[in-house]
């Protein structure tokens, strides 16, 4: 049987949020934040197996953390990517033998995953490698010159989101190649687009936002009440 | 030195799919457009303040400044069909008596700061153009017209654009005459200057200087107002 397993990144520093713990360990309405999709995949039909990734020093952490699919914690690296590697590599023998098909890759720092959209995405890998979810850019992007000037504005840019979905196989041969050619991608994807790969973009869910700042971290709270209450007849 | 602030807050949003700034959410029971406008109307580097809306919030509007007190003019004035037209309406009823600098702001962003205002002020007596810009924190890419990725956008020195911008007004001025006569359609003002091939110098912007266009950024708001360190 081929499963579906779920990488959850969760070895960001915490530092910006002012946290002496990882990132995903700070609360976020009174759990840590990383607890939020261990509870969403948790609870999907379409994720059979989970593996954390965490900085060693967040292992203690991690392991009081419960989530019935949480199968292993492997241990973070220097950047997102080489978390990534790490993760994929964890689950290289499963991925040799067949037994892991499909890979959804998420970043911990964002707790409010869209199930129905997991189940989209899991659906185009029948079609292409890899499905992520975006959005329009709502922000304005411009491009800095070296002496603090505006160059050129960027039209028509799709912020990308996660969990971003792969047919297992090709993406841990791309990170292999990835980690051949000495290239880092600022994403998923993007490791499996040097490639020369289709990745399909399916739309994403503005819960589904990524806490950077502790701006984000309040707009966490503002959405987790907002997703808690019941829904208002005005919307 | 005198310096006008004029408030694009025609906010009809939704237009060609672009997001909608709604500048009549309610925040604390006020409107965003009356906090938006009680920031500028505290701030001493600030002569006067020219609002632009629409006429269906004209009303609203209207009714939500009477409610409150004003140290500074405030000319209320209709918008055009767009953010562009706006502004240059905004610019154009200035004419009898120019002030040096125009600094643009968002009507949906109340949360602007005697800080941005000044250094956006400074930045434009020194470069003559300024934007409040900040660093981009997310992966962006194209999509092509079936659906996929087309690349991944190279984010080291990409950052976002808010507002306030300041500009000489005889800068912005000429460049939305411009713009009207070579049928230039942009998003900001900042654009149409970089466009006209000027330097429009960035200075920092905040990340609590926030657009409100959905009931969360409202709540939003109301939150940050309620913790003046969270940055």
């Amino acid at each position: 049987v081929s499963q579906t397993a779920a990488v959850v990144l969760a070895a960001g520093a915490g530092r910006r949020l002012g946290s002496a713990t990882g990132k995903a360990f700070v609360p976020v309405e009174g759990k840590p934040m990383v607890a939020w999709s261990l509870e969403a995949f948790d609870a999907s039909p379409d994720v059979d197996t989970i593996l954390l990734v965490v900085p060693p020093s967040d292992r203690r952490l991690a392991t009081s953390l419960k989530a019935r699919k949480l199968h292993a914690i492997a241990d973070g690296g220097e950047t997102r990517h080489d978390s990534e590697f790490n993760g994929l590599e964890a689950l290289a023998a499963d991925i040799e033998a067949g037994d892991i098909a499909r890979l959804l890759i998420h970043d911990a720092a964002r707790p409010f995953v869209d199930l129905a959209l997991v189940q989209r995405l899991l659906e185009a890998l029948a079609e292409h490698p890899g499905a992520i979810p975006a959005l329009p850019a709502t922000a304005r992007l411009v491009s800095r010159s070296t002496d603090g000037l505006l160059r050129g504005f960027v039209d028509g840019g799709w912020a990308v989101q996660t969990p971003q979905a792969f047919r297992a196989g090709p993406l841990l041969e791309a990170h292999r190649k990835a980690r051949a050619d000495g290239f880092r991608g600022s994403d998923t994807a993007s490791v499996l687009e040097r490639t020369g790969q289709t990745v399909a973009v399916l739309q994403g869910n503005p819960d589904t936002f990524k806490i950077t700042t502790p701006v984000d971290l309040l707009r966490a709270q503002v959405v987790a009440r907002r997703r808690s209450s019941p829904p208002s007849r005005k919307g | 030195m005198t310096v006008q602030a004029l408030i694009p807050a025609a906010g009809a949003g939704l237009r060609n799919g672009e997001s909608s700034a709604n500048v009549l959410l309610s925040v604390n029971g006020r409107s965003a457009i009356g906090l938006t406008l009680k920031a500028f109307d505290r701030c001493d580097e600030i002569t006067g303040i020219t609002l632009m809306v629409s006429q269906r919030n004209l009303l609203a509007v209207t009714h939500e400044l009477e409610t409150m007190t004003w140290q500074k003019p405030i000319e209320v004035m209709l918008g055009g069909q767009t953010r562009q037209d706006s502004v240059r309406l905004g610019l154009e009823s200035l004419q009898q008596s120019p002030p040096d600098y125009v600094l643009v702001h968002d009507g949906a962003r109340p949360l602007v700061s005697d800080r941005l205002i000044h250094d956006g002020l400074e930045t434009a007596r020194e470069h003559g153009a300024a934007t409040a810009c900040v660093p981009v924190n997310h992966t962006y890419k194209h999509v092509n017209g079936q659906g996929f990725v087309e690349n991944t956008i190279e984010r080291s020195n990409l950052v976002q654009v808010q507002t306030p911008q300041v500009f000489r007004y005889d800068w912005i001025l000429e460049a939305h005459e411009k713009a009207v006569r070579e049928r230039i359609v942009v998003e900001d003002d900042a654009e149409l200057i970089e466009k006209l091939g000027r330097p429009v110098k960035i200075f920092a912007g905040s990340y609590r200087n926030l657009k409100i266009s959905t009931p969360d950024d409202a709540r939003m708001v109301e939150a940050l107002a309620a913790d003046p360190v969270c940055a």
